[in-house]
C-alpha cells in the first residue's frame, strides 16, 4: 500500500466516516506548473459509491470523507485518486482490518 | 476634599491610588505569586511544592479541564471547544502518519558494523525522563539524537534540524502516554531549574513579554484571534507537526520543512514578544526545556502531534 494515501474508517452515530488522507504536493518544483487531484473515487467492494471531481483549488496533503450509512464487518472500502501529473494512488481498508 | 482621617486628599491622589490598586491587580498573578530565583539552591521539596502550586492553579482556573488533557495545549480549553471538533475529525487521521514510517525507519537503520540511533537511545531511561541530566549538563531528546546519530556515523544528517526534530517525534511516539518523570535529584539538574524558573518569569523584548505573562496568567484570553494556551503541558506535545509555523519562523525554509520543535516554538514567542530569538540548544533554551518539562511532572507524553 502507498504511504501517500491513507485511509480510515470510524463509527459515527448510526453510520461510519470514511477518512482519506492524501500526501501530494501542487508543485514540484519552485517555478513548475502546478498539477492537482482531479478525481478521487471511493469503492466498496470495488463497487463505487461516489466520485469526485475536482480542480486546482484543492489544497496540498488534502483530508477528504464521506460517510456511509451501512456497512459489514468484511467489506472493503478503498480510495482511488490521480492528479493532472500523471500520478496515481490507492489505499483500503475495512472494519475487520482496522480492529 | 476630606477624608475621614482629616487629612486632605486631593483627587488626582485619590485616581493615583486607584490606577495603583488596579495596575496591581493587573500584574499581580495573585493566587501564583511568584519570586524570582536568586542565586541560592533550592531542594527537591521545595521544587515538589512548586510543581503542586502550578498545576493547582491551572486545576482552580480551568476547573472543567482534566489535568491530563493539558497534553493537548489550547484544545484542552473550553474556549477552543469549536476548533477541537475539527481537530479531533483530523486527528483520526493525522497528517503526520505520512511522515512517521520513514523516520521510524531512518532510527532502526544500521550504518555499518556501528548501532542504529533507536539502540544508542535505548541507552536513556525513555522519552518520558528527557531532558537527562548526565556530565554536568541537561540533555534533550534532541540533542540526545545528534549524540546518537555522530555515534552512528550519520553526522551529515545531524546538520537538518527538520529531521532531528522528526526523529524525536518518531522516538517519542514509542512513550506516547507516559507519564513525565524528569530526574531533579541531582544539584546541577536543581541549578538549570532555577535558571529555566527565571527565564520563565522575566520580562524581556519590545513589548516586555514574559513567558508567563500570556500562557500563565492570560492563558485562555485572546490575543488578536488566537486563543493562549496554558503553560501546563506545553513541553508534552513537541516536537509538533506544522508546517505553517515551520514557515512562520524562517520564511525562507523549504517545503519539506515540517517539524516544530519545543525550541523553534520558543523562538517564535521570542519574536512575538519582540525579542531576538536564540539558537537551538542554547543553554537558556534548555534551562526553561527543564523547568517546564519539570512542571508537566505526572502529564502524559502527547507527541507526535499536529498543530495548524
Amino acid at each position: 500500500m502507498s504511504r501517500d494515501t491513507l485511509i480510515r474508517i470510524v463509527e459515527q452515530g448510526i453510520g461510519f466516516d470514511v477518512l482519506c488522507s492524501i500526501n501530494h504536493s501542487k508543485y514540484k518544483s519552485l517555478h513548475s506548473q502546478p498539477g492537482y487531484i482531479t478525481r478521487i473515487r471511493f469503492d466498496v467492494n470495488d463497487s463505487p459509491v461516489m466520485q469526485i471531481d475536482l480542480g486546482p483549488n484543492l489544497s496540498d496533503n488534502p483530508v477528504i470523507g464521506i460517510y456511509l450509512t451501512s456497512l459489514e464487518i468484511n467489506d472493503r472500502v478503498s480510495v482511488i485518486w490521480n492528479d493532472t501529473f500523471g500520478t496515481k494512488g490507492r489505499a483500503s481498508t475495512s472494519l475487520a482490518a482496522q480492529s | 476634599m476630606t477624608s475621614k482621617t482629616g487629612k486632605n486628599c486631593s483627587p488626582i491622589s485619590a485616581l493615583t491610588t486607584a490606577l495603583f490598586i488596579l495596575f496591581a491587580n493587573i500584574v499581580s498573578p495573585g493566587t501564583l505569586a511568584q519570586t524570582l530565583p536568586g542565586n541560592s539552591t533550592i531542594d527537591s521539596k521545595e521544587i515538589e511544592s512548586e510543581i503542586s502550586e502550578f498545576q493547582t492553579y491551572f486545576k482552580q482556573k480551568f476547573p472543567t479541564v482534566p489535568v491530563e488533557t493539558f497534553s493537548l495545549g489550547v484544545y484542552a480549553l473550553p474556549q477552543y471547544a469549536r476548533q477541537k471538533i475539527s481537530r479531533d475529525l483530523l486527528g483520526i487521521i493525522p497528517p503526520y502518519l505520512h511522515a512517521l514510517p520513514k523516520l521510524i525507519e531512518t532510527l532502526n537503520q544500521k550504518s555499518g558494523a556501528s548501532q542504529s540511533i533507536a539502540e544508542c537511545l535505548a541507552r536513556y531511561p525513555g522519552a518520558h525522563s528527557f531532558p537527562y541530566y548526565f556530565g554536568d549538563r541537561a540533555i534533550t531528546t534532541e540533542r540526545a539524537i545528534v549524540d546518537c546519530m555522530e555515534s552512528s556515523g550519520l553526522s551529515d544528517a545531524a546538520a537538518n534540524p527538520d529531521k532531528i526534530a522528526g526523529l524525536s517525534a518518531a522516538y517519542q511516539a514509542q512513550f506516547r502516554g507516559d507519564a513525565i518523570a524528569v530526574d531533579y535529584s541531582d544539584s546541577g539538574m536543581r541549578r538549570i531549574y532555577q535558571k529555566g524558573k527565571k527565564l520563565f518569569w522575566s520580562r524581556r523584548g519590545q513589548h516586555n513579554f514574559s513567558c508567563a505573562s500570556c500562557h500563565v496568567r492570560n492563558a485562555g484570553n485572546r490575543i488578536r484571534g488566537d486563543v493562549l494556551s496554558p503553560a501546563l503541558g506545553q513541553s508534552t506535545s513537541f516536537p509538533v507537526y506544522s508546517p505553517a509555523r515551520v514557515r512562520g519562523l524562517n520564511s525562507e525554509s523549504s517545503k519539506n520543512e515540517v517539524w516544530l520543535s519545543l525550541h523553534n516554538q520558543y523562538s517564535l514567542c521570542y519574536i512575538r514578544s519582540g525579542a531576538a530569538p536564540l539558537a537551538e540548544q542554547s543553554p537558556d533554551y534548555i534551562a526553561l526545556e527543564v523547568y517546564q518539562s519539570i512542571m508537566d511532572t505526572g502529564l502524559p507524553i502527547n507527541s507526535p502531534d499536529f498543530r495548524p
